[in-house]
């Protein structure tokens, strides 16, 4: 009952579809409401700022976690696999062993100590050359000594299984407890982030949602007389939706910003430190699908808190 | 197009505010709402808007009965009537243009419509020339077709009008019906509540009578 037969009568103009009025109405209300933001500067700077500082600190975890596991990946190729064949074995078959591990993906590198050279070494070591001298044969086993690719205590425990299992061996030693230690940093970190990330974004909730109750409280009477002239709910919300969208996503946006200034004041010490070790540890920054994900992040989250908030506060106001 | 079956309605803690209305109004009518004041003619107006609902008895507007209309399809009731309020309700952060142009941006017509017909609106009610002005510069007179211009731009079925004359001189009220009558011509229902007796009498319209919330008199003054 929008318009009535003489309406039509008078006016024959095609009508447009909702299509195009939905296109013209969201473009007219995503200006309006970034005019708005922009014509009180200082407020929609606090927020937005307050909004970066948040998201921050669950992306700053989130890249110490990845810079953990590529730190983790250089230092463990100090880490090693003992193997320990049979006993029995020649040292020409200990050799044969060593080559065909050389051509395994997940290893490094592979270093045979026959078992001739640790008896070398032991009665060297050990002062008990007699004691070995006087025994008929070699009690020593010949030792393979791998360095691993991976750094995933999964994976080394399945390489473990695999090099379990090849006749030749007799043991296979992990040093899994640095390993595992790191690991578990690295776990404990991640979930920090994840933990933070929840609170941050109960609090992002609570910012943008009260920025926007506060936005519909100054534009109560607006809302007012919209409602008498036939506004739906959906129609007044849709300027506050688009006011949380900006200001979500510009404090992810800043939040990117500052990411990328914290990694140009510590990408240059963090060489230093790793040359120190030399270690090939690069300091990662954001990846650009991340510094994506975390502009959508705010985005989202402004977004849904402003739906909530609007919903409620717009709901309330009865003309 | 409107009808009051048995229409009652009491605000919070006071007394009858409107008691056992019953009236309809045809389409194409025009039809005046008088009393003294607090009689309940802005009540009336406002169950019809879906403002207020009644306390007992059905309203019924273009066969539907306001009683059990969801929450969210009172908007769409709401398109299809252009009011005119007692207070004008206009928006002060906004030209009269956009003000004026409020109703149809909502139903989503295009800009250039839009202006079309706030152009012809204000043309009508004779402010064509102040079309960029804010209304906190205008006289209560020019406030009040500003707010008649909103009500009818949208060329809605029924027109209610709360005073629409109040602070009008004779020949400006002159002018201003001369707008609804055009309306009624088309076959718009109108609705208008004025205390302006002489103005009621001169024109010789349908005419309901209120006191004290109860219909006294239903006819031709
Ligand atoms: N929101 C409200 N809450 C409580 N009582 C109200 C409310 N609105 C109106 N009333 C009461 O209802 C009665 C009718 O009011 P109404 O506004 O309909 O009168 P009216 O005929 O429009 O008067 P006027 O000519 O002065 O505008 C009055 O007694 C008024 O006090
Ligand atoms: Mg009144």
């Amino acid at each position: 009952m929008t318009r009535g037969p003489h309406a039509r009568a008078r006016h024959t103009r095609p009508q447009p579809s909702a299509m195009d009025k939905l296109l013209w109405q969201h473009r007219a209300v995503a200006r309006d409401s970034l005019q708005r933001l922009l014509r009180s500067p200082v407020a929609t700077a606090i927020t937005v700022s307050v909004i970066a500082i948040a998201l921050l600190l669950p992306a700053l975890l989130f890249l110490l976690q990845q810079n953990l596991g590529s730190g983790i990946a250089e230092l463990d190729r100090s880490a090693r696999i003992s193997v320990y064949l049979e006993t029995g074995l020649s040292d020409s078959e200990a050799e044969e062993v060593s080559n065909y591990l050389q051509t395994w993906d997940s290893l490094l590198s592979v270093e045979l100590v026959s078992s001739s050279q640790a008896l070398a070494d032991f009665s060297e070591n050990a002062g008990l050359a007699g004691v070995l001298a006087s025994l008929a044969e070699n009690p020593l086993p010949a030792t393979l000594l791998l360095i691993p690719r991976t750094s995933d205590l999964a994976d080394l425990e399945a390489l473990q299984a695999e090099l379990e299992s090849l006749p030749e061996v007799a043991v296979v030693e992990l040093d899994r407890t640095w390993i595992a230690r790191l690991q578990a940093i690295r776990n404990f970190v991640s979930l920090l982030g994840r933990a933070l990330l929840l609170f941050v974004l109960l609090g992002l909730f609570a910012i943008i949602g009260n920025t926007i109750r506060l936005a519909i409280e100054n534009r109560r009477q607006e809302i007012r007389v919209q409602k008498l002239v036939g506004a739906t709910d959906a129609y007044i919300a849709r300027p506050f939706l688009y006011t949380g969208f900006l200001l979500g996503s510009a404090g992810g946006l800043v939040a990117c910003l500052l990411l990328l200034v914290l990694w140009l004041l510590l990408g240059q010490s963090s060489r230093e430190l790793a040359a120190l070790y030399n270690n090939g540890f690069e300091l990662a920054n954001l990846s650009l699908v991340s510094a994506i994900g975390l502009v959508l992040l705010g985005g989202g989250t402004g977004w849904l808190s402003a739906l909530i908030s609007s919903y409620r506060n717009i709901a309330a106001i009865d003309p | 197009m409107i009808r009051f079956d048995d229409v009652s309605k009491h605000y919070a803690g006071g007394q009858a505010a409107l008691s056992q209305l019953s009236f309809e109004i045809a389409r194409g009518e025009m039809v005046f709402v008088t009393g003294h004041s607090g009689a309940g003619k802005s009540t009336l107006l406002k169950l019809i808007l879906g403002m207020e609902k009644s306390s007992a008895g059905q309203v019924l507007v273009n066969g539907s009965n306001l009683n059990r209309l969801p929450r969210n399809k009172i908007p769409y009731h709401r398109r299809g009537i252009g009011a005119v309020f007692q207070d004008h309700q206009l928006l002060f952060d906004r030209s009269v243009a956009d003000n004026v142009a409020l109703p149809l941006q909502i139903a989503g017509f295009h800009p250039q419509e839009t202006r079309r017909r706030v152009r012809a609106a204000l043309d009508k009610v004779g402010l064509l020339s102040k079309e960029k002005m804010f209304p906190e510069r205008l006289s209560g007179g020019e406030q009040q077709r500003v707010g008649i211009a909103r009500a009818v731009v949208n060329r809605p079925q029924i027109i209610l009008a709360d005073e629409p004359t109040g602070n009008l001189d004779p020949e400006l009220s002159a002018d201003v019906m001369k707008v609804f009558e055009q309306f009624k011509s088309v076959g718009v229902s109108l609705l208008l509540a004025s205390h302006n007796l002489s103005l009621v009498k001169q024109l010789n319209y349908r005419t309901l009578t209120l006191s004290e919330g109860r219909l006294i008199r239903d006819g031709r003054s």
